[in-house]
């Protein structure tokens, strides 16, 4: 499944998004063993290699899944909706048509003010998936977007389903 | 839309509703209520529990009371306006076009004083737009009419404001004849509570009860080995135990089967499918009486189902998507259509589907999976058999039954030879058509699903590839609807080749494309002004 097959321009997000997901991956994976390793030191502290090797393991296998997830995402939108490219082990390619958007969110977490980056996520009403997320745009970008799939969106509604 | 009221008193529901809802209420809390009874039996009385009780009671007698006393509800033009509450007070618009489905509910008690419960639902599936417990049968269908009339009103308003003259599909009202597509005779119904296994819930809990409330001290098998002990002389030995355990099964099946067929015919004793105009409608129950009506362009997936056991009594099963369908089975008001026919036989139902949906069964051409799909559909489920045997095999051996090693090992054999067959036929049958109005799936075999969705109705279209898919160039093709139920299939195509995957996505997005946008929530005033100003301009052409 490659990119070009879509005939859509596919856009990469900001490329300090690899280094957010790694930081929520070492935060996700790092949290139970810290978790673990409090009672092993106290009780077996001789064990404590075991906590420390898979804290590194997990901070290797985040460097590594990071990379390759910042690698498979990426976005298009099209004149009749919005691609979206995830996934690392289940790779999904999903298209979303700009008459079947409900709402759109522009979200800027902690993180995202920090950095100056914004998150759009369009909804959709559908049964399993609802949401589309699209972290690491620019504010100006997420605006302009938004409007983009809104914009044309309007333009071409003769009206809703009346 | 305004907030204000429409002139005039409004219409009340019909004077004794506040005792269906009492009723409803009480029966929503049936099953909490039987906890308490059963895992309170132990514990000790006193007067609070009483009070409790009377509390209770009075407070839902309340709620029902203050909710019937208030609410009332007025049919303008377009919209029907709800008003409802005393603490919290709700006023809701309901532009007629937004009413999707208009379900009715009538059971014994309904039945007594020949009233109805009225759901009116949209495509949102949160929740129906509005439940109006209890109205006079008469008005319920003048209250459905009225919804028609309008719908109907402002689908011709659009039309002249497009240009579009011509293209409005009717609606048409009931004064057009009813013709009846299909009833469904007690004896298919029959058939169908043996193929489905409806009883199982009820059983498991009915077994539940017993052994929490102990209303049979006597053991059941225990009167049973004593009856062969008795009757046919054997009282130990392997024929003894074999006679048992088959005497058994046959007891519990036979239970299984009683309880479905009473299940079966509860819920579709006299089950009807008519169309009249553009509008097709079902009714159906022994003592609660369910029904529905709809366009057909608003069912969002026909399903037909088959299995082995339907093949063997010659029959086939159906299931009907609308929109607001999960809705239906949390509040567990199952409304609205269902079933194009509970059971039939597999000619009926292609008949059924052609006369309503347009799309000839028979003479699809269907588009097969990928080259390799049967043998990954093999290996799957050779790795699954494989573990079952592993777990076989360990448990003969730590158990020390050598003998049965070599049996077990034939047993083996016959096994995968199966699959491999079940499964190769399995993928020659599965395949997808589409269509100009619909996406159709057909899978599975031994148990057949053909799915027909229809192309608006879809939201989100995703190929997904895991690392057996990328190396074998499949893709498997995800779509997504705005409704769905957790036992029925979802509208997945499995094993695609990844170039048919993306032709097929490609195919419906240039389809997807021609959609009208839904309304946004934001967009109501300025729908409702825009229809104010067609309606003015039709007014003034029409003068």
């Amino acid at each position: 499944m490659s990119v070009d097959q879509v005939h859509a321009r596919f856009q990469k997000v900001d490329p300090r998004m690899r280094w957010v997901w790694f930081a929520q991956f070492v935060f996700f994976f790092l949290l139970p063993i810290a978790g673990s390793a409090i009672p092993l030191f106290i009780k077996q502290p001789k064990l404590l290699w075991i906590s420390l090797l898979a804290a590194a393991l997990a901070v290797l296998f985040a460097f590594f899944y990071s990379a390759k997830a910042y690698a498979r995402f990426a976005y298009a939108l099209a004149d009749d909706g919005i691609w979206l490219q995830q996934g690392v082990w289940w790779r999904a390619l999903r298209f979303i048509p700009r008459a079947r958007v409900q709402h759109t969110d522009v979200i800027h977490g902690p993180i995202d003010r920090k950095l100056g980056m914004a998150q759009l996520v369009v909804t959709t009403a559908g049964i399993h998936f609802q949401k589309m997320s699209i972290p690491g745009l620019s504010e100006a970008r997420a605006h302009e977007l938004r409007d983009e799939l809104l914009k044309r969106r309007d333009a071409s509604a003769i009206g809703p389903a009346l | 839309m305004s907030s204000n009221l429409p002139a005039g008193p409004g219409e009340r529901l019909h004077r004794l509703s506040f005792l269906y809802v009492l009723v409803s209420q009480l029966w929503s809390l049936a099953p909490f209520v039987l906890l308490l009874l059963i895992a309170g039996r132990s514990s000790s009385r006193d007067d609070w529990e009483f009070i409790g009780t009377v509390a209770g009671a009075v407070a839902l007698s309340g709620y029902a009371l203050i909710y019937t006393l208030t609410f009332r509800y007025w049919v303008c033009d377009d919209e029907l306006v709800i008003k409802k509450g005393f603490f919290d007070r709700t006023l809701r618009h309901i532009p007629f076009h937004r009413i999707q489905n208009v379900a009715y509910k009538q059971n014994v008690l309904h039945r007594i004083f020949n009233v109805v419960e009225l759901s009116l639902e949209s495509g949102s599936g949160v929740q129906a737009e509005a439940k109006l417990t209890v109205l006079p049968l008469s008005r319920a269908e003048k209250l459905e009419q009225d919804i028609k009339a309008g719908r109907l009103a402002n689908q011709n308003r659009i039309a002249l404001a497009t240009g579009a003259e011509g293209q409005v599909p009717s609606e048409a009202s009931d004064s057009e004849d009813k013709i009846v597509l299909t009833q469904t005779a007690l004896g298919d119904l029959i058939r169908l509570g043996l193929i489905s296994n409806r009883g199982l819930i009820v059983i498991g809990s009915g077994f539940y009860f017993i052994s929490q409330t102990g209303l049979f001290k006597a053991n059941l098998f225990a009167s049973l080995a004593r009856w062969i002990r008795d009757n046919i002389g054997f009282a130990q030995g392997p024929l003894y135990w074999v006679t048992l355990v088959i005497l058994s099964m046959l007891m519990i099946v036979a239970v299984v089967r009683a309880v479905s067929i009473a299940m079966t015919v509860l819920q579709f004793y006299g089950f009807e499918l008519h169309r009249s105009g553009g509008v097709i409608g079902s009714s159906a129950g022994l003592l609660t009486k369910v029904g529905g009506k709809t366009s057909p362009t608003r069912i969002i997936n026909t399903m037909v189902f088959d299995g082995w056991l339907y093949r063997l009594f010659n029959r086939q099963t159906t299931r009907v998507l609308l929109p607001g369908a999960m809705l239906n089975v949390e509040s567990g008001t199952s409304g609205g259509l269902s079933h194009l026919t509970p059971v039939a036989k597999p000619a009926h139902v292609y008949a059924l589907v052609h006369e309503v949906l347009g799309i000839d069964l028979k003479r699809q051409p269907w588009m097969p999976l990928a080259p390799f799909a049967a043998r990954r559909m093999v290996r799957l489920s050779l790795w699954f058999a494989g573990f079952f045997w592993l777990a076989v095999f360990a448990a003969l051996y730590t158990t020390e039954q050598l003998r049965w090693f070599f049996p077990a090992i034939g047993m083996l054999a016959v096994h995968l030879i199966w699959l491999v067959y079940a499964q190769r036929k399995n993928a020659r049958y599965c395949g997808y058509v589409l269509l100009e109005e619909f996406l159709l799936i057909r899978w599975g075999y031994f148990s057949q699903s053909i799915q027909m969705i229809r192309r608006d109705a879809m939201h989100v279209v995703t190929i997904k590839q895991n690392s057996f898919d990328r190396s074998y160039r499949m893709a498997t093709l995800e779509v997504e609807l705005s409704t769905g139920m957790p036992e029925l299939p979802k509208p997945n195509i499995h094993y695609l080749d990844i170039v048919d995957a993306l032709r097929l996505a490609r195919d419906l997005r240039a389809g997807l494309q021609q959609l009208e946008p839904l309304p946004r929530r934001q967009d109501y005033p300025e729908i409702a002004a825009r229809n104010l100003a067609v309606n003015a301009s039709a007014g003034s052409a029409g003068a």
